[in-house]
């Protein structure tokens, strides 16, 4: 138990190293719908791992794919070297956590969590250990004789993660974890789950639609849209470099401008160019609000437009401000140059701009 | 809800004078009456146990037979329901609901038709041996599908079965997809999910359908009269015969209260067996 | 009602229609929904002037309601209809005044006049008395008087004759040992009526012609022997006469012992055809009786004339399928119903082609068997 997540983190990407899910070609359609685009996808093991989308982009499918619960139309699931495609859930080495949980209402938390290793039929004696370890991990000592009608929400989801992980799964699946949970509760699971996923350094991968979520969680992000994984990496390389519009916006808040490269040089519709390379095409180029400068504070070199401010607003870390552009777009511009929002009023007009570094030029389609 | 005890109540009260006039009372009037006599078409109200012990020397067999054929048939009917239930709840997807307005439908169907559906289909020109003719299995018409016990089985489970789907399929409606795919997930084969999850959460609903289909079927004197045959008399009969045309409603009322005596016994042992085997280890 | 000429549909539909529809007397068994019914119809109208509270056979009120009496004379029925004879009985002596008139079975007339449950019957405020046949009273005068007076007035008739099914059955049946043929087994039925079953097939056992008053061994004989025709030998006991005419129908049975009425409602596939078997065959007479409390004897005596009347005699015998006691009705009577009673020869027929019983004893005495006896009889075979 001393592999943590900072190792993981630390030890990928690592092509040497075979990887613990391999899924090849995996494709699910219901006739003519298709849920899930042929996908290859790598996990390894260590990870904790986020597929996250918007609603309907086929990350749960996808969950229930790698837990046997669906039954892919083609391709190839493989956890730890063994091809597994055609194995019910009781025959993987996974074990999954269900969105609404699945407690048993007749059994109590001890009973939910130890029937698996039971089912196993385990010695009584093992049994007992392994139930009490796990009990002792999710901190549920004093709710053990209780039933699941007695339980909270957050204590419900503890169960339920208990009695997934004393079975000791080579991988474990999250669907929508905390989803029923309300804000204060989601912010303390999300803790409990890094403690736990670092204190047993096991696999664990979720379904998820909230960004926020995943960046909190996990060391790697796939970022599912219409059944394909548009974008698989780690939280800092996906919100800096998204690669498409939609991740840019799905994944924390950027300004989208739209414009054309011509010949080398990119002209915004907003106004101001610069040096691009590249074919000629409809672009659209991306920056986050924070990397987005104002007034006086414009760097050398930077790419400028002129606007009307439209609203200033103090968010404590940072002031929040939005620039109405002639054009009708707008932007949006995170600073933490307290002093700035004194000399500025709304309805001035003021220069916003950003350095070519900080953003990204995406082909617009 | 309302708090206030008087308003509580008041709303009470309705429910409990129908249930105090139109079922205990009489009830305790049939109890009372079943240790009065009759002679001559009189009533005479001294304490007699002489009705019971005619319960038990001239219709102890009939009222074991009763027991037996009901028994039979709360049990096809409740395991016909269960699997019924189990595949609209479970396996019938966007069919389920279609499912269960049907079985609601054929409830409505009435008693009789039923009884009457069956004699057509039983019959010696019924539509089975009609088609066993067409289809040159036999010659002739086989005349022992009907008149017998076995077809007032089969009428009273067919009109009983809708009774037996609906507490089924409530309860199972409280069992989550995800519940089942937990279990899977943990090891589960499907007969030990339905062992160890399912059947522990239907336990109310099985002993309501066996309990609603025992009951009626022990208390019927109907079908077995109109499908039954001459060997098919059933304590119900008994019970019809005494109080109409002996008018000894004493002797009638000691036999409706042992039969009721005996199905409640058996569906508190079902109680206790479930609650036994069923219990999580 | 034109039962006897409607084409058949099917199986179904004729039964539902027979379940449904109101019906001769002892239907004895007709399930829950007519029991329901039965209890709804309590009331009638409670506008009318005159209301009476009436005990009979369902079907049987339409001989007292016949053309149109009761609007005619503003009075309204409080019917009960009942499902054995004996609730008669019961009723009058729990609270007599419940009943102001109601349909005794005739044998029991001299017990209930005898109790003071009925009231003897002045036949001048029964105008349509004298028109009725003279044999029918003669017949009924043994169990319909007491003491010289008359406590019933009979308005219709009805035998329990061996009924067979004649496309099949080309040989007319004259003893009722024929219905006991191999050829029959497994193809005759008897109806659950322990009161007919006993008057028939104790005359066949005992050879005792009194069928009703007979010995406890004869009765035990006769108990004996209906339990062996049941194992061995019929298909079923019906539940009711109806019941007869539909197993008839379904072809389920070629012979039995029925009702007359039994032939028309098997429907006209099958010919069904009767005989008086040569041992006696039991015939019944129907009278209105007039309780002993009624409070408007007026009333009950101009609604039972009604019912002997010629339009209370038309209507009742055409719904009911059943035969007319007044000789004036015949001539606007159906050509049905006049085929299935012998009007032609009806001074004869009573004496003699079938036998009126007399009441059975109510005590017993040791040797003869009495009514509970009977009962105790008729559960035996049941239970057999």
């Amino acid at each position: 138990m001393t592999a943590s997540a900072a190792t993981a983190v630390a030890s990928r990407p690592q092509a040497d190293r075979p990887p613990l899910v391999r899924l090849r070609g995996l494709t699910k359609s219901y006739g003519s719908m298709v849920a899930v685009k042929p996908l290859d996808l790598d996990i390894q093991s260590g990870d904790f791992y986020a597929l996250l989308g918007p609603s309907g982009c086929g990350k749960t499918t996808l969950l229930r794919m790698i837990g046997g619960f669906t039954e892919p139309t083609a391709g190839t699931v493989e956890i730890d070297g063994v091809d597994v495609t055609r194995m019910g859930p009781e025959r993987r080495p996974t074990n999954m956590v269900f969105q609404g949980y699945g407690l048993f209402p007749h059994m109590t938390v001890r009973q939910n969590i130890a029937y698996g290793l039971k089912l196993a039929k385990l010695p009584a004696a093992e049994v007992e250990t392994r139930v009490k370890e796990i009990i002792g991990l999710v901190r549920l000592e004093q709710l053990a004789e209780r039933r699941p009608d007695g339980l909270s929400g957050g204590q419900a989801q503890r169960v339920a993660l208990a009695r997934a992980l004393v079975m000791r799964p080579r991988v474990l699946l999250l669907d929508e974890p905390l989803a029923a949970l309300d804000l204060q509760l989601r912010k303390a699971m999300q803790e409990e789950l890094r403690r736990i996923h670092r204190s047993i350094g096991g696999t664990f991968v979720f379904v998820t639609h909230d960004q926020g979520e995943a960046m909190a969680l996990a060391n790697r992000i796939a970022v599912m849209d219409a059944g394909a994984c548009v974008q698989e990496g780690g939280p800092e390389e996906i919100y800096g470099a998204p690669r498409t519009r939609f991740i840019s916006t799905f994944i924390g808040e950027a300004n989208v401008l739209p414009g054309r490269r011509q010949g080398g040089r990119v002209t915004l519709e907003a106004g101001g160019s610069f040096a691009d390379a590249g074919a000629d095409e409809a672009v659209v180029v991306v920056v986050r609000p924070e990397a987005m400068a104002l007034g006086g504070n414009l760097p050398q070199g930077a790419v400028k437009l002129t606007g009307r401010l439209a609203d200033s607003v103090f968010l404590g870390p940072y002031v929040r401000y939005r620039v109405e552009l002639p054009g009708g777009g707008e932007i949006i511009l995170h600073s933490q140059d307290f002093a700035l929002r004194h000399r500025l009023a709304v309805d001035d007009t003021v220069e916003v701009g950003w350095t070519t570094d900080v953003q990204r030029v995406l082909a617009d389609r | 809800m309302p708090r206030n005890p008087v308003v509580l109540t008041l709303f009470a009260l309705p429910a409990t004078l129908i249930f105090l006039l139109f079922f205990l009372g009489p009830f305790i009037y049939f109890v009372v009456m079943s240790f009065w006599s009759v002679s001559l078409f009189r009533l005479s109200r001294d304490f007699t146990l002489v009705n019971y012990l005619d319960v038990y020397r001239e219709y102890g067999y009939s009222v074991a037979f009763t027991f037996a054929i009901a028994l039979l048939i709360a049990v096809i009917a409740t395991l016909l329901a269960f699997g019924f239930a189990y595949l609209i709840r479970f396996r019938a997807g966007r069919l389920g609901p279609t499912l269960l307005f049907v079985t609601l439908i054929t409830m409505f169907g009435g008693y009789l038709v039923k009884i009457y559906a069956w004699r057509t289909i039983l019959g010696t020109t019924g539509i089975l041996n009609t088609g066993l003719i067409e289809l040159g299995i036999i010659d002739e018409p086989v005349s022992w599908l009907l008149y017998n016990p076995g077809a007032v089985v089969a009428t009273l489970t067919h009109f009983l079965l809708p009774f037996a789907v609906l507490p089924l399929y409530g309860s199972l409606r409280g069992i989550s997809d995800a519940q089942l795919a937990a279990a899977r997930d943990l090891g589960a084969r499907p007969l030990r999910m339905l062992i160890d999850i399912v059947l522990p959460q239907c336990q109310p609903g099985i002993l309501v359908a066996f309990m609603l289909t025992f009951f009626i079927a022990a208390g019927d004197y109907v079908t077995p009269r109109l499908v039954g045959g001459t060997a098919t008399a059933m304590a119900g009969n008994f019970v019809e015969n005494q109080f109409i045309t002996a008018l000894n409603a004493p002797q009638s009322s000691a036999l409706a209260v042992a039969i009721l005596a005996v199905s409640a016994g058996t569906v508190l042992l079902l109680r206790a067996v479930m609650r036994r085997t069923l219990a999580v280890r | 009602m034109k039962r006897i000429h409607r084409p058949r549909l099917d199986g179904l539909v004729r039964t539902r229609s027979l379940a449904a529809t109101p019906f001769p007397r002892r239907r004895l068994l007709q399930g829950a929904g007519a029991l329901g019914a039965a209890a709804m119809l309590g009331g009638g109208s409670a506008q009318a002037a005159t209301s009476l509270k009436l005990m009979c056979w369902e079907g049987y009120d339409v001989f007292l309601e016949g053309g149109d009496f009761l609007a005619k004379n503003d009075m309204s029925l409080d019917k009960t209809y009942i499902g054995a004879p004996e609730e008669i009985v019961a009723k009058l002596r729990i609270s007599p005044r419940e009943v102001d008139l109601g349909c005794p079975y005739f044998i029991e007339v001299p017990f209930m006049a005898a109790e003071g449950l009925l009231q003897p019957l002045d036949l001048d405020k029964l105008p349509n008395f004298k028109n009725l046949f003279p044999a029918i009273v003669d017949a009924a005068r043994s169990n319909m008087t007491y003491e010289d007076k008359w406590y019933s007035a009979p308005f219709t008739w009805a035998s329990i004759p061996l009924m067979y099914n004649a496309n099949e059955v080309k040989e007319p049946l004259e003893s009722w040992m024929d219905m006991l043929k191999p050829e029959f087994k497994g193809k005759s039925a008897i109806p659950a009526d322990p009161t007919s079953v006993f008057a028939t097939w104790g005359r066949v056992v005992t050879g005792n012609q009194s069928p009703n008053r007979m010995t406890l061994a004869e009765l035990d004989e006769t108990v004996k022997f209906l339990i062996d025709m049941k194992k061995n030998h019929l298909r079923t006991i019906a539940a009711s006469y109806g019941e007869l005419a539909d197993l008839f129908a379904r072809k389920e049975i070629l012979v039995c012992e029925g009702a007359e009425w039994v032939a028309p409602l098997a429907g006209e596939d099958v010919d069904i055809k009767w005989s008086f078997p040569k041992e006696g065959t039991m015939s019944y007479i129907e009278g209105w009786s007039m309780g002993s409390h009624t409070s408007n004897p007026d009333a009950v005596y101009a609604i039972i004339d009604n019912a002997l009347s010629v339009d209370g005699q038309l209507a009742g015998a055409e719904y009911n399928l059943l035969p007319i006691t007044n000789a004036e009705a015949l001539p606007k009577l159906s050509e049905a119903n006049r085929s299935l009673y012998p009007y032609d020869d009806i001074a004869s027929f009573f004496t003699t082609k079938v036998r009126i019983e007399e009441m059975y004893l109510l005590e017993a005495d040791g040797i003869n068997a009495s009514w509970d006896d009977y009962i105790k009889g008729w559960e035996t075979v049941m239970k057999a």
